[in-house]
């Protein structure tokens, strides 16, 4: 019998620091004045862009504008899910359409105010999460999402047609809230419930809670081997990503101010589902950015091929024809993009915005993010 | 006194792995745990970590029965485990994967910053690159991490799976060296290794084939002696 033997060395002790070779640790970068000139000139540029363009845009564009908000609300949502805990959602659209009828029933029903509505759809979302979590977390992977699929699938036929609390096929009114009865309003009320949620997500991820939820996705069975309970903290994600999507279900009902049950369908969960990992997973501004994207995507789309597509020396196509140019560029910058997607496209210019080099190599703790570059991974 | 007693442990994977293995260590020994792959060291420190639920056998400490506590439990009463490939949490940076190690600790803020002070005083590298990314570390960075990391829950056994698992031989004994001052600090430390490199440090040689013990004796024995030939194939 043989084992397999390395050369033995002496057993003599070498200090430890010295005996590891590493890189030399220089000091970190710090710019000059008009390398911060220049990020605040960047800055005030894209807060120009998502403040005063919808000032001068027509309603229907802001209402389009206020649904990518509001999608990039569900987008962290999904984020914390397959982001923070590497589960798939097949049936988000579920979560997003009772945190929908719940508000409009308490504005239209109940009488109650905008915020009591919103705070209930919360409360709703995270109960709903939480029941479904507590059941299903025994399963992961393929087979969770296919109980997230069987939960959207009974929430579209059975949930939803309720007449009393849905209206059913007529559904349900959900008027905009007292001073934010115009679009432009209500689109900026939308941006601060989006801040909110950003910052709430942001904070998560920095307590100890944050860390075991990193710790479980990573490696569940070392996370156990330190005493986290992996079952809690994957469980305390699924109600975080209940209340963020009951939240952004009721946005999109005051947005439309009218909430129907078709619009909740098993598709809706699958641009869910493709904004947020082509926004790229752990990474809130891709996300966010990946969301408004797919939110704005077949408005504008609709618009620019209104005359037909112009293919360079080809003809003219049809606008119907459009879509067979389109899903494969996205599907190619979803392969070629892989695993990070937009987020990772973005990290060298959030990095160069925060003070730091216009480098794509991650090598420190970022402080204001859950560092999503690298791993897209879900259980499967 | 015994702080380690396993008797009759049998494991399996739906197949037999563990067939009912005995042994016991003592309080301030390094034992180590020799075989080829798949002889069982990695599944028997796994269960002894509380990771994997025996079918049969008793696993005490310090005099109780932990058989049938979770690992969380077993952490907080004094088990830590290195996992075989260090497993460091790479998007995490070093100063959060120690905290992570101390989270059964995590309310005594006090205790945590004295387990992160003593795990910089063993593994200085890791102080300079405490808010580092983990997965940027060298693999002799990740194993020290890895050791570091377990002990902030200030364990009083320490499972080190396949520490020198590729890591050249130099650095090899430095991790050696380094468990070795740990274990001179009053740990108890049982090293799951294929490296005969670390016979100088063993007090205990457990030598483990297809499931069961083969041969348990001081590393005296095994260091100097024909068993080290018999069973590890390479002379004194």
């Amino acid at each position: 019998m043989s084992l397999e033997i390395q050369p033995q060395a002496s057993p003599a002790v070498e200090p430890v620091a010295d005996s590891i070779a590493v890189e030399v640790v220089s000091p970190p970068f710090r710019p000059g004045l008009a390398g911060w000139v220049a990020r605040g000139v960047v800055m005030a540029a894209v807060a120009a862009v998502v403040f005063l363009v919808p000032t001068v845009r027509g309603n229907v564009e802001v209402h389009i504008y206020t649904q990518a908000v509001i999608y990039a609300i569900i987008g962290l949502s999904l984020n914390v899910l397959l982001g923070y805990t590497g589960q798939i959602s097949l049936g988000h659209q579920a979560f997003v359409g009772i945190g929908a009828f719940t508000s409009a029933y308490m504005v239209t029903v109940q009488g109650q105010p905008f915020l009591a509505a919103i705070g209930m759809a919360m409360v709703v979302g995270g109960i709903q999460a939480l029941v479904l979590g507590a059941v299903s977390l025994r399963i992961t992977g393929l087979y969770f999402a296919l109980v997230t699929l069987a939960y959207g699938t009974m929430a579209e036929e059975s949930l939803f047609n309720i007449q009393k609390l849905t209206g059913g096929s007529a559904g349900q009114p959900a008027p905009k809230p007292m001073w934010f009865t115009t679009d432009l309003r209500y689109y900026y009320l939308c941006l601060a419930f989006l801040t909110a949620v950003v910052w709430v997500d942001w904070r998560l991820m920095k307590t100890k809670g944050g860390r075991a939820l990193a710790a479980v996705r990573e490696n569940p069975r070392v996370a156990a081997t330190f005493g986290t309970d992996v079952k809690v903290y994957t469980l305390m994600a699924f109600v975080v990503a209940g209340v963020f999507a009951g939240l952004g279900g009721a946005l999109l009902a005051h947005n439309d101010t009218f909430v129907v049950r078709d619009l909740f369908n098993f598709q809706l969960a699958l641009v869910f589902v493709i904004m947020t990992v082509v926004g790229g997973l752990r990474n809130r501004t891709g996300v966010v950015i990946g969301s408004a994207f797919f939110s704005l995507v077949g408005y504008f789309f609709d618009k620019l091929f209104s005359g037909g597509l112009h293919v360079p020396g080809i003809k003219v196509l049809p606008k119907e024809y459009a879509p067979i140019v389109i899903g494969p560029m996205l599907l190619l910058f979803t392969l070629t993009r892989h695993p990070g997607g937009m987020g990772q496209r973005i990290r060298p210019i959030q990095r160069w915005l925060r003070g730091g080099r216009f480098s794509s190599r991650d090598t420190h703790d970022d402080p204001t993010s859950s560092g999503g570059e690298r791993v897209s991974d879900v259980r499967a | 006194m015994s702080l380690l007693e396993v008797e009759g442990l049998r494991v399996g994977y739906g197949f037999p792995v563990l067939m009912g293995i005995s042994f016991a260590v003592q309080e301030g020994e390094t034992a180590v745990m020799f075989g080829l792959n798949g002889a069982g060291k990695t599944t028997t420190v796994a269960t002894i970590a509380g990771l994997l639920k025996p079918e049969a056998g008793t696993i005490r400490f310090d005099g109780a029965d932990i058989t049938k506590t979770s690992a969380a439990e077993r952490v907080a009463l004094g088990i830590a485990l290195v996992p075989e490939g260090r497993r460091v949490f790479p998007e995490l940076s070093v100063s959060n994967n120690l905290r992570l190690g101390a989270w059964t600790k995590r309310r005594h803020h006090k205790q945590v910053e004295e387990s992160r002070e003593l795990c910089f005083n063993y593994f200085p590298r890791l102080a300079e690159r405490s808010e580092q990314l983990a997965g940027t570390l060298s693999g002799g960075e990740q194993q020290m991490l890895a050791i570091g990391r377990a002990l902030m829950s200030r364990p009083r056994l320490l499972l080190v799976d396949e520490a020198s698992l590729g890591l050249s031989p130099a650095l090899t004994q430095t991790v050696f060296s380094v468990v070795d001052r740990i274990n001179d600090d009053g740990v108890t430390v049982v090293l799951v290794e294929q490296n005969v490199g670390v016979l100088p440090y063993a007090d205990r040689a457990l030598i483990m084939e297809k499931g069961t013990l083969v041969y348990q004796g001081s590393g005296d024995e095994i260091h100097s002696g024909s068993i080290r030939e018999t069973y590890l194939g390479t002379p004194a």
